[in-house]
């Protein structure tokens, strides 16, 4: 059984890096995701990745604990996020090539699915990203957190710093607006029946064992 | 949609989208659902959203980062640095210190390049190129004109110089000055205590840890310039394969569609020899 983030963190602030550097194995991932998604480009998410645990590092002191250390940690992260967007002053840009994503086509693992199904995959993946930026930034936030990383309701309305009701208003209109763009895209979304269930949220969030 | 007040809030569709909606709150909508055909198309639809949203990957974390735990006195107990690939990032400490070594390099290789000479003696401070040196050192040697106005020594203030003195009364009195000057620092050298030696040679141990700090950052970049060149190269064979693939899978539909209309043509070609067997009367050769 892995060591909680609890007992890795206590450790960091005596002082173990190496109780630190476990946390970054562990979260790395899910906040690279989270950078990805937010702003839109590999590197400059690469780049966040590393100055939010350096930053949590050097302020692993002031950790109270009161929150658990994922959502300390996306705060950060967010943030960093948002220093960079209002840098940047501009729209987040997708680094998503036109259609295919020839560096995941190519992975080293080989596709096991037809080169069709790939293709049409990366596509939809692009048509998604893209529609993900008309969205107004506390929707699509939103929408990242619950639908990619996992969170919960409130843990939601803490990072964003707003009522847990405006939460569920945000994804619902966000959800709303994804629907109108994909259709818009010539991707109707067709009710799913309520039987065939739909995918849990969070994929990103589930710790590495 | 959810205007009649008996259709649940939006609130409540989306808590049980994610699964946050308690049993009793699921219960109701499930009933509520299967009557009221508006909400379940509005929150069916919800959920093929959320399937949809599923297609948007994002790429996978090449490296691992590492905090890598270091020493500072100047930063104290708990300086890290992080490593991995790095850009705007990186360690803020060390580029302070590289900045500092970049200073006195640059002013190294300046005053190396000028071939500066300082000297302060009585005269005040004065400054001389290298070249003007380098011309007076050559007086004796080849009895060549002296260095052009450009060159002279700055700061010099003598009799002969300012009053257009000839070339060979200039080098006298430049020589003397020179080996005044130089006589003076040797004094103050010698009668100085051992302190100034011993503080001498500390700035000099600095200097070579300093140099060394900055050898150690230029080795570092050059490794990180060869690991992305390294990834780069590797991205770019993949590039090429799964553009070789898809020029493949391209080919092949392509010799697909050919073959269906080669198959076409065949089919028609029998049946028009059918038809010219059937009017002549014979029989199709096998």
């Amino acid at each position: 059984m892995s060591t909680p983030d609890e007992e890795l963190v206590a450790r960091s602030m005596g002082g173990d890096v190496e109780s630190f550097n476990q946390l970054v194995i562990r979260w790395e991932r899910p906040i690279f995701a989270l950078a990805y998604r937010v702003i839109g480009r590999e590197e400059d998410a690469r780049d966040v990745v590393q100055e939010t645990f350096l930053r949590a590092f050097r302020s692993i002191g002031g950790f109270r604990g009161q929150a658990k250390f994922s959502s300390w940690i996306y705060r950060i992260a967010l943030n960093l996020c948002r220093d960079w967007i209002r840098k940047q002053k501009r729209t987040p840009v997708l680094q998503a090539p036109e259609g295919v994503d020839v560096i995941e086509l190519a992975a080293d693992t080989g596709p096991t699915e037809p080169i069709e199904d790939l293709v049409a995959r990366n596509a939809m993946s692009a048509v998604v990203a893209r529609v993900m930026e008309t969205l107004p930034d506390e929707q699509r936030t939103a929408i990242i957190l619950k639908e990619y990383q996992g969170l919960t309701f409130q843990e939601i309305a803490d990072l964003q710093g707003c009522p847990l009701s405006t939460v569920k208003t945000r994804l619902y209109q966000g959800l709303m607006v994804v629907r109108r763009e994909l259709e818009k895209q010539g991707i109707p979304v067709r009710p799913a029946t309520r039987t065939t269930g739909w995918p849990a949220s969070g994929g990103e969030r589930r710790k590495p064992s | 949609m959810n205007e009649d007040r008996s259709c649940p809030s939006k609130e409540a569709l989306v808590s049980a989208l994610y699964g946050e909606a308690s049993l009793d709150q699921r219960h109701d909508l499930d009933r509520h659902l299967d009557a009221c055909a508006a909400c379940r198309d509005e929150y069916e639809s919800m959920a093929s959203v959320r399937l949809a949203l599923q297609e948007w990957s994002a790429p996978v974390l090449p490296v691992h980062f590492r905090l890598v735990a270091e020493p500072d006195p100047v930063a104290g107990p708990g300086a890290a640095i992080l490593a991995g690939p790095t850009r705007w990032w990186q360690a803020r400490r060390v580029m302070a210190a590289g900045l500092a070594a970049a200073a006195v390099l640059v002013l190294g290789a300046s005053a190396g390049l000028a071939n500066l000479d300082v000297t302060i003696g009585a005269q005040g401070l004065t400054v001389r190129t290298g070249r003007a040196r380098e011309a007076g050192r050559a007086v004796p040697a080849t009895g060549a004109e002296p260095a052009a106005a450009g060159q002279d020594p700055i700061g010099l203030a003598g009799p002969a110089a300012q009053a257009g003195a000839s070339p060979a009364d200039w080098r006298a009195e430049f020589a003397a000055l020179e080996r005044r000057l130089r006589d003076e620092m040797d004094d103050r050298v010698a009668s100085s205590a051992a302190g100034p030696t011993a503080q001498l040679a500390s700035t000099r141990a600095a200097g070579q840890d300093l140099l060394r700090q900055v050898q150690a950052l230029i080795d570092a970049a050059e490794l990180r310039q060869q690991r992305n060149l390294a990834q780069r190269v590797t991205e770019l064979a993949r590039e090429f394969d799964v553009q070789r693939r898809t020029d493949l899978v391209t080919i092949q539909q392509g010799l697909g569609q050919l073959e269906g209309r080669t198959q076409a043509e065949a089919a028609r070609t029998r049946e028009l020899m059918n038809l010219m067997v059937r009017t002549s009367g014979g029989t199709l050769p096998r």
